[in-house]
């Protein structure tokens, strides 16, 4: 971990307000490429409000408003000339409860690259999807079924494997194990580990354990603000905020 | 004597049940009763005319002789007035809908809604004025063949009394949608028009399809508007510029007069109000199957 690393995004003085009331206050924060990032916190501490606003899901949330700046790749994903569309082609989104469409396996996989008209063998594509979400090998021979017969762990690595038909650069992952069990938390884990070949991720969890076994970087929040960023080992065995310590050890609150 | 009170004292209760049971049997009753007298009025209707004069027959003269019992002009009629009026209610209604629950603020949303309200709370009778003393004079003055009963004008109004129910019902079915596959489909580089259109109507289709059949089903029962402005014409025609009879015009038409009852020309209201039920309940049937069978299943 003492390579150079590059930051692909980069939230600077994020304020995130909703209907007047500020979930997240002042975070500045650095996402590493081809790393995987953690922010853990309570619930409530604005840390799916701030994954959100990293690929403008919060555009559709009547009542937010938002200052500071969020900078990819140097350029302000806010500002007025970028198209929120394209900003989600190159970021895409795990939610927390899986959210298959009420198509068949291949449609799902298939649905971003065809309204986005991407180029290429899309049976290839869907193919590699499924593969890389480790799901290709359980849904190989019945891929017109339904989505929503899959299992609940098969529905999320489902929804994994539609973010990275796109070949988006980041992924945002909203506590994508909670709603699933042990196994399958298990398995989208271990998949996790092997999508850091070629992809950023930013996952939001409230598991301490999770975020420590797989993340390279953490973030903590605590009541809308940043207490604390560092390298993951770091934060879980050395914090340098007594918060984090409390926290982090299960003596929070 | 048993420690616990006995529930003779509850008599207020006991009471109370028996009414609210007699509330709700009264409706059945005149359910059934309806469907008794349609039913018997019905019978001797086809003791006199043969079923396949009825339902062939493209001659309606029941009060004019010589006289003739054959029910297409009439449902002509009321087939040009639902297929014009669908054609105003379900596009327009439907696009009206996808404004309200994808593109629409809260702020727009709670305008046009209590809008959609009124239109929807208008008495028919006063819509039928609209069609003869606004619609009308419009439509002759592109169409000069034009008569003044017609029923273009009278389907046009139809279409705007069902567009509120139309839009209310499937601004329904699309926001009960679940928010998460919007944000699924937003997430993968969707545009509005493309979540909408892609992820969430083929979603809904099943309640927008049942909010179609109930529209329809409407637009057959309506009586006053097409009373207005159609005519009572039993013509047999699909031009809708010239002027027609609903079956429910027809109803109407007799019901003002002065037939005695146990005639013939009596019992016609019967056989057509017969078709009338035996139809609008036929779709609203359909209506519930589909909303049933086919509704998706979230979690």
């Amino acid at each position: 971990m003492n390579q150079v690393n590059s930051t692909i995004l980069e939230t600077r003085d994020v304020y995130i307000k909703y209907a007047g009331e500020a979930a997240v206050k002042g975070v500045t924060l650095p996402i590493y490429e081809k790393k995987i990032t953690a922010i853990i916190g309570p619930s409530g501490c604005g840390k799916s409000t701030l994954l959100r606003s990293l690929n403008r899901m919060n555009d559709f949330i009547d009542m937010v408003t938002q200052e500071g700046e969020i900078l990819y790749r140097g350029t302000d994903l806010y500002a007025p000339e970028v198209d929120p569309v394209e900003a989600r082609l190159r970021i895409g989104m795990v939610f927390q409860r899986p959210n298959p469409f009420p198509k068949s396996i291949y449609r799902n996989v298939a649905w971003g690259p065809t309204i986005n008209g991407l180029e290429g063998d899309m049976n290839l594509r869907v193919e590699r999807a499924l593969k890389q979400a480790a799901l290709w090998e359980e849904v190989k021979d019945r891929l017109d079924d339904s989505a929503l017969n899959l299992s609940g762990g098969q529905q999320q690595r489902l929804c994994i494997a539609r973010a990275l038909a796109m070949e988006p650069e980041v992924i945002l992952m909203d506590e994508p194990c909670s709603a699933l069990d042990p196994v399958s938390t298990a398995r989208i884990e271990d998949l996790l580990f092997e999508l850091k070949e070629n992809y950023t991720i930013v996952i939001v969890t409230h598991n301490m354990q999770q975020a420590s076994r797989v993340s390279d970087y953490t973030a903590f929040m605590e009541s809308g603000i940043l207490i604390e960023y560092g390298d993951t080992e770091q934060v879980f065995t050395r914090p340098a905020q007594k918060r984090t310590e409390e926290y982090v050890t299960g003596r929070f609150g | 004597m048993s420690v616990l009170a006995t529930s003779r004292n509850r008599w207020g209760e006991y009471l109370l049940g028996k009414l609210f049971f007699f509330c709700a049997f009264i409706s059945v009753i005149t359910t059934v009763t309806v469907i008794a007298i349609l039913a018997v009025e019905t019978f001797g209707f086809f003791q006199e005319v043969s079923v396949s004069e009825f339902l062939f027959g493209t001659e309606w003269r029941p009060l004019l002789h010589p006289k003739a019992y054959g029910i297409l002009p009439l449902l002509a009629g009321t087939m040009l007035i639902v297929v014009g009026s669908s054609l105003v209610a379900l596009p327009i209604g439907l696009a009206c809908a996808v404004y309200l629950s994808e593109y629409a603020s809260e702020k727009a949303r709670n305008i046009i809604k209590p809008v959609l309200e009124v239109l929807a709370g208008i008495p028919t009778v006063v819509y039928g004025y609209f069609a003869l003393t606004f619609v009308t004079p419009v439509i002759r003055g592109m169409f000069e063949s034009t008569q003044v009963f017609n029923a273009a004008s009278a389907a046009i109004v139809v279409g705007i009394m069902v567009l509120p129910m139309v839009a209310s019902l499937c601004d329904d079915a699309l926001r009960s949608v679940p928010a998460s596959l919007r944000e699924g489909a937003y997430s993968l580089g969707a545009t509005s028009f493309e979540v909408s259109a892609r992820i969430v109507l083929p979603a809904a289709l099943s309640g927008i399809f049942a909010a179609f059949v109930l529209a329809v089903s409407r637009a057959i029962g309506e009586t006053m508007a097409v009373t207005l402005a159609a005519g009572a014409t039993p013509n047999l025609t699909l031009n809708p510029l010239e002027s027609i009879q609903t079956m429910t015009a027809y109803i109407v038409q007799v019901s003002l007069g002065d037939t005695p009852s146990g005639t013939l020309t009596y019992k016609t209201l019967f056989a057509v109000a017969s078709l009338l039920f035996g139809i609008t309940l036929l779709m609203n049937l359909l209506a519930n199957h589909v909303m049933r069978k086919y509704q998706e299943v979230y979690e």
